[in-house]
């Protein structure tokens, strides 16, 4: 348990309310037996984090956090942003500062993995003050590399109006185990954020990440989300409120492999009026992987638009794809739309392709690569290309 | 001969399209496919091709006297049969650039500057035929087949929905592939012909049988002043 000074900060009907939740199942996904995932561990290896080309370089760029099972390994803040008073630390010796934002968005005893995160103490703060602009990436990378153990780890990254920040946060494993990640994001009016998944599990891992955005008046949030592993099972599904002329780009790519159980999806509420929210989501499902896409948009105010596209790509006869996408309307001016297609390799394109000299094999990977391209938004270049990189990677280890 | 087709049947959607068609191509020789509409032309060129969805029940294919008539496309490909599609596939996400970057990895450089034939440089970085107009495909097409170096070429209608300036390129890019390659061209308005500076032979397939086959110089006024009814058994045109 956290603690500043030896005092526990945490309001105690906070605590409460997680350790009545302990044993809360989540509405979707497979339920996952937390009980088994309470070993204490420092973990010390980062090696899984080079296979997501995040290095010394990508760290010590701007500013970056850096854990490994429940040790923080890392919390560096280059000096020219600690002048502009950006801050990062351990979300516990924040805990006199955030009051208002903590647990803000996601209820503390939304589920037992909810609960989890609180109990644990662990996770970063992270705030960008107003109009100060971060245009180099920040990194946030969790690692587990001890087996059967849990990492629940609660983030919150505050940007206020009219602020800059471009995050990047990279998490994987060397060993199975279970990964909470709460992240809390309030992005401010006029802001402009980037908020890059980069996901690389072991076999086995469990994953169970909660992400709840709120987009003030006038601000942006480009989120993108790769996930070349989902381990044995992964349960997400953020949700973003919209401000008034905000708006919200989300594009995932998962790929589900082995017999891997994914429950996905991604939910936008657009409150303010002139909202705009786009949700992109895109499964590739191989071997035996079992896969619910849910997407949603909500329009609760007028002249708002949305839009869901999701894809579904099945590369065995043994997966199964299922999407789920909704589209809810209070105001009479709000635009809606959605698409929805899953299918095989396109049989016509890899005989075109074999005619121009690829193998069927060659063929079938540039298609899968085709796939998983997703449009990319105003990004710092090494965010580009970690981001390419591990599209890239994930097409290989889809048809590898 | 660079390509014999013997006595082949070929179905596709469960019809059989092709009955009994035979054809020569020598090295360097440029041939022009004709007939109506549905009488099988594209089958052919699928056929020797290798596509899929095409099922071939009877006779062989042999290219540079091996016999190809079972080889997967990509093997055929390799072996110097290129083909330019009517109706090519619409890739998402995968660019014009991915594709020409594959090709040359297989086939190397182009030997020549293509600029001056093909104007693609707005297309490099656009899904390969996706959002393209009908002379942009063509000029792609035609791109692609050149930068694969091919001993033969299989050209479905270059001419099709394309205006007289895009016809003149094409023609252009034609002959200078023809300069280093045989060529089998299917032409239904007979468009594209007057910009080819060499036709050695022509055919004209009716309901999937070669009913006219001779000198291109002979066969291709037959059809313009005849049609394609009626001209079998005509003087200048042996039944296939």
């Amino acid at each position: 348990m956290a603690s500043v000074g030896g005092k526990d900060v945490r309001p105690a009907d906070i605590r409460g309310r997680a350790l009545r939740a302990l044993g809360k199942r989540s509405t979707y996904g497979v339920d996952v037996d937390v009980a088994k995932y309470l070993g204490v561990s420092k973990g010390k290896s980062t090696d899984s984090l080079t296979k997501l080309g995040i290095g010394r370089r990508e760290l010590f760029s701007s500013a970056s956090y850096v854990q490994a099972d429940e040790a923080v390994l890392q919390t560096f803040v280059a000096e020219s942003l600690r002048s502009l008073g950006v801050t990062m630390m351990p979300l516990h010796e924040a805990l006199g500062r955030i009051g208002r934002y903590y647990w803000g968005l996601i209820d503390v005893d939304e589920d037992k993995y909810t609960a989890l995160a609180e109990l644990s103490g662990q996770g970063v703060y992270i705030k960008i003050p107003r109009d100060v602009h971060v245009k180099a990436p920040i990194y946030t990378c969790f690692v587990i590399s001890t087996a059967g153990i849990a990492q629940p780890v609660h983030n919150l990254v505050v940007v206020e109006d009219g602020a800059e920040l471009n995050l990047v946060t990279a998490c994987s494993s060397s060993a199975a185990g279970l990964h909470v990640g709460v992240t809390e994001l309030y992005v401010g009016a006029g802001a402009k954020v980037t908020y890059t998944m980069i996901h690389n599990w072991a076999e086995g891992t469990h994953s169970r990440p909660r992400t709840g955005a709120r987009l003030a008046d006038g601000s942006r949030l480009d989120m993108y989300y790769v996930n070349l592993n989902p381990g044995a099972s992964l349960q997400t599904m953020p949700t973003v409120e919209i401000g008034a002329r905000s708006s919200f780009y989300s594009a995932s790519v998962l790929l589900a492999s082995g017999s891997s159980s994914l429950d996905v999806g991604t939910s936008a509420m657009v409150s303010g009026e002139g909202g705009r929210a786009e949700i992109i989501s895109k499964i590739i499902a191989r071997d035996t992987s079992d896969v619910v896409s849910r997407t949603e948009i909500l329009a609760r105010a007028p002249g708002t638009r949305g839009h869901t596209e999701c894809s579904g790509l099945m590369l065995s006869d043994d997966a199964s794809i299922r999407t789920i996408p909704a589209l809810e309307s209070r105001s009479p001016t709000a635009e809606l739309s959605h698409e929805a297609a899953i299918g095989r390799v396109d049989e016509e394109a890899i005989s075109y392709l074999m005619a121009r000299g690829l193998s069927e094999d060659e063929a079938i990977a540039l298609l899968v690569r085709g796939f998983a391209i997703i449009e990319l938004g105003e990004l710092p270049l090494p965010v580009e290309k970690s981001l390419r990189s591990a599209l890239r990677a994930l097409a290989i280890k889809a048809t590898g | 001969m660079l390509l014999e087709v013997h006595d082949l049947h070929v179905k596709a959607g469960g019809d059989e399209i092709i009955r009994g068609i035979s054809l020569s191509i020598g090295e360097h020789e440029t041939h022009i496919l004709m007939g109506p509409n549905g009488s099988g032309k594209t089958t052919l060129l699928k056929a020797i091709m290798g596509l899929r969805g095409i099922e071939i029940e009877d006779g062989h294919i042999l290219f540079n006297g091996e016999d190809i008539t079972w080889k997967p496309p990509h093997v055929r490909a390799r072996m110097g049969l290129a083909m330019m599609f009517q109706n090519p596939p619409r890739i998402k996400g995968v660019t014009l650039s991915d594709v020409i970057r594959e090709i040359e990895r297989r086939y190397g450089k182009p030997e020549d500057d293509l600029g001056n034939l093909v104007e693609i440089s707005s297309l490099r970085n656009r899904s390969l035929h996706v959002g393209y107009s009908g002379g942009e495909i063509k000029q792609v097409e035609i791109l692609l087949t050149i930068l694969q170096k091919p001993r033969l070429a299989l050209l479905d209608e270059p001419d099709s929905g394309v205006d007289v300036e895009n016809l003149r390129r094409l023609g252009e890019a034609m002959n200078t592939m023809a300069e280093r390659a045989s060529l089998l061209i299917i032409t239904h308005t007979g468009g594209i012909l007057k910009y080819l500076r060499k036709v050695d032979k022509a055919h004209v397939i009716v309901e999937g049988r070669m009913i006219c086959s001779g000198h291109s110089e002979e066969i291709i006024p037959l059809v313009l002043e005849n049609g394609f009814d009626g001209i079998s058994g005509r003087e200048g045109c042996a039944t296939g």
